[in-house]
Formats: structure tokens, C-alpha cells, sequence
């Protein structure tokens, strides 16, 4: 039996009709994954999810359920730390990512997904913000075609075509890397 | 490389993380309420607690029509008045309320209860949202559960419809906007359907009375009826974005299909 945190406490207060529990549950590792997809590197994600929710925490009295669910006003604060980190950081690629795996993750299975990572995002940085940002929601964030709509303002069946498109790009820049 | 290639690379944040960062939040929480800090926003108050989502369920019924009332006392428990406006003191959150998997809430409740099977396309259970809300003195055992989904939510409550309920809302007319009920036929049995809900111009504080004036708007509503002993009661809402709000043939489909 699960007690409801405090954090779900006193975020029901301010929008009663969300379990605040669940969201955490649920959005956090989306949050995650979308910002993992999008820098390519998992200590970094952490920090920036981290960076999230305390926004979202700071300014939970600012969101306003007439104007989207709690995931859209959540991940609009997740791309918005994704956006800045871009903005503010060097261009380079992630290949600091397998010095920040501690020795219990170093397995094998591990070390190949973060290699993968890391290769996917390495192709993804010569792309613009836009299309690192659907794939990062598409696959990181596991988000639906419409839920993309909705964070980017793109309309439904635009963004189906962009996906497609990026995952052609994808597909030719990976095979040209084997 | 293919699209299941690319959703395979997703992992689960470490457990240390996840628990890092909820606690950080928590322990923040804590100086804040040290501060008097209350974070507002402008939700409505419709699902804010069982208590209160009760409350505003039976709020929503009315009797200005004989029809209404003939039915709505077979359910027996609430007397109904139609009303443009009215004015709601928001009462306190339930006291006590826990989360719980579904084999503990029917290990807990004191009456078998039986969940939908079947729900709008597209809606998925929270896992964990089935509650019980203490203390129990003071409310009959309440067992919530709720479905979500891009078209908004929906919110199913089962209380025993015993002697407690009856007392609870016994002389206590309850109200709904004008021509917003209608009976409908649940499982052999009469149920009270109602379309839009009480909304405000912004979500009160605790002890804050506000005028709510009822919306009509499609995608919202309210079902209550009587199965196996039970008060089986349905509150569904939309999402704003919505272009496909939830439909009430969906929500009767839903209500029917608990065995």
C-alpha cells in the first residue's frame, strides 16, 4: 500500500483533478527518455529532467488546465530546458556519454544501447531543433502523432510527413556509418 | 535501423534518480508549507476529491421535473432542485486518502464490486488510482477509479448505497442546471444522466464560496445509478484541446458493460 507523497498532496491542491502520483510515475521516465533522446547523454537527461520538474514545482500555480492536459504543459517546460541547453552549449557531439556510466551499468547490453544512443544523436545533432525534438517525443518520450501535434503547434498529418522524412534521413545517415 | 529500433533505445531512469528527485521536490514541499505556501491555479472543482466529486455528482441532479424526481427516488437517496446559478463553499480534500492496487481495494471494500469492461477507445486505467478515502467513520469506504486519455478523463466511483448515504443527503436538495438530467436504462436499472457540470471562473480556496454557473458544453457530464447494492457513479470531463469530446452513448456503453 502506497502512501501519496507529499508532492501529490500539495500539487492536488492546486490542480485537484490530476493524480499527481501517477503523473510522476508515469511522466517522469517519459521526461526522461525525451531528454535523453535529445542530448544523448544520461547523466545530462537527469539533470535536465530534474531541472523540469522543479520548474513545473516552481510554477505549478501558473498551469491552467483549459489550455492543455498536464503532460503538454509539462513537456513544454521539458523542451524549453532542452532548447536552452542547446542554446547554451558548444557544438560537439556526445562522446563523453560512456565515462558517466557507473561500473554496475557497464554490461554489455548497456554499453551497446548507450553506443546506439549516442550514434543516433551524433546524427541527429546535424539536424535542426525541430527534428531532433519529434524524434526525441516520437521515440524517447513514446509520444502519440497527435500528442506531437499538440506540443509543437505542427498539424497531425505534418507531422506523420516529417516523421517520415527524418527516419528516411535516419535510415541513409546510419547506413552510411556501418 | 527501423521504428522499433529506435523506441528500443529508451530506458528506465535509475531508481536512486527517481527517488532523488521526488524527494528533493518533497523535502521543498515541506519548507514551503512552513512558509503558509498555497499554490492556486485555475482548475474547476469537479474532481478534486471523492468527497468533493460526490458531492458535486449528486449536485448535478434535479427535481423540477416530476419525471426527474419519480425516478431519481428510486435511486433514493437525493432530492433534487434546477438552478442557473448557485453558490458552493469549496470543502476540504478527503482526509486520509491513499492510493492502492485494485486486489487491495477489493480485499479492503465491504462489498464485491465489479469494474467496466469495456471503455472509449484510447483511454487507459491508471494503474494505481484505486482509493479508499478515510476515515472511514465519517464516509462510507469509497473506491475510485479513473481512465484517461487524449479526450480527457474519466472518473468511476462505487460507494455502498446504504442507510449513511441516505442520511447524508436526506432534506439536502441538491442542483443541476435546467434540462440537464435524463434517465437512461443501466443493466435493468434507471440511472440519472446529466450533461455539463457547475463551472467558476476560477478553482477557490479551501472555505472560498464562489458562484458556478452550469455549462452545457459537450464532453462533460455526470452518471449515478444503483447496481448489486452499490452507487455506481461516472464523471467524465474533456481536455481543452480536444476537437472529439467524450460522448455520453460512450460513457452509457461503459456503465452497461459492468456486469
Amino acid at each position: 500500500m502506497t502512501s501519496t507523497s507529499n508532492f501529490a498532496k500539495s500539487l492536488d491542491r492546486a490542480t485537484p483533478s490530476v493524480d499527481w502520483d501517477t503523473v510522476y510515475a508515469t511522466e517522469m521516465p517519459r521526461v526522461f527518455n525525451f531528454l535523453r533522446y535529445s542530448v544523448g547523454n544520461d547523466m545530462l537527461a537527469e539533470d535536465l529532467t530534474a531541472e523540469t520538474f522543479r520548474k513545473a514545482w516552481q510554477n505549478r500555480h501558473k498551469y491552467d488546465h483549459n489550455r492543455g492536459a498536464f503532460s503538454t504543459w509539462l513537456f513544454s517546460i521539458a523542451r524549453r530546458s532542452a532548447i536552452d541547453y542547446f542554446r547554451a552549449r558548444k557544438p560537439e557531439l556526445p562522446i563523453e556519454s560512456l565515462s558517466n556510466l557507473s561500473a554496475n551499468d557497464l554490461s554489455e547490453a548497456t554499453i551497446q544501447q548507450q553506443e546506439e544512443l549516442m550514434r543516433l544523436t551524433t546524427i541527429l545533432n546535424q539536424y535542426p531543433v525541430r527534428e531532433r525534438e519529434l524524434i526525441a517525443l516520437k521515440f524517447g518520450a513514446g509520444c502519440s502523432n497527435k500528442e506531437i501535434a499538440i506540443q509543437t503547434g505542427i498539424s497531425e498529418t505534418n507531422v506523420s510527413t516529417l516523421l517520415h522524412r527524418i527516419l528516411q534521413k535516419i535510415r541513409e545517415a546510419w547506413e552510411v556509418n556501418e | 535501423m527501423n521504428e522499433q529500433f529506435l523506441y528500443g533505445l529508451q530506458k528506465s531512469p535509475r531508481p536512486e534518480f527517481s527517488a532523488a528527485l521526488l524527494n528533493e521536490i518533497n523535502t521543498h514541499h515541506s519548507v514551503e508549507n512552513n512558509h503558509r505556501y498555497i499554490g492556486v491555479s485555475p482548475w474547476t472543482i469537479g474532481l478534486a476529491s471523492v468527497f468533493l466529486i460526490l458531492t458535486l455528482t449528486f449536485a448535478f441532479v434535479p427535481s423540477a421535473q416530476a419525471l426527474a424526481v419519480e425516478f431519481l427516488q428510486k435511486i433514493g437517496i437525493v432530492t433534487f432542485e434546477e438552478k442557473d446559478q448557485i453558490n458552493i463553499s469549496r470543502a476540504p480534500n478527503a482526509k486520509g486518502a491513499i492510493t492502492i492496487t485494485e486486489q487491495e481495494a477489493r480485499d479492503f471494500f465491504v462489498l464485491p464490486f465489479t469494474l467496466p469492461m469495456w471503455v472509449p477507445e484510447g483511454f487507459e486505467v491508471n494503474p494505481v488510482f484505486f482509493r479508499v478515502d478515510a476515515p472511514i467513520e465519517e464516509l462510507p469506504p469509497v473506491v475510485r477509479s479513473q481512465w484517461h486519455g487524449d479526450r480527457g478523463y474519466i472518473d468511476l466511483t462505487i460507494v455502498p448505497n446504504d442507510k449513511k448515504w441516505e442520511d447524508r443527503y436526506k432534506d439536502r436538495p441538491e442542483n443541476v442546471g435546467p434540462g440537464s438530467v435524463e434517465e437512461v436504462d443501466i443493466n435493468g436499472s434507471p440511472a440519472a444522466l446529466i450533461s455539463g457540470g457547475w463551472t467558476a471562473d476560477k478553482i477557490p480556496e479551501v472555505g472560498e464560496t464562489l458562484t458556478y454557473s452550469w455549462s452545457s458544453e459537450p464532453g462533460r457530464g455526470s452518471i449515478l445509478w444503483v447496481q448489486d447494492d452499490l452507487l455506481y457513479t461516472i464523471n467524465w470531463t474533456y481536455l481543452p484541446d480536444t476537437q472529439d469530446p467524450i460522448q455520453n452513448d460512450e460513457i452509457i456503453q461503459m456503465a452497461r458493460s459492468i456486469p
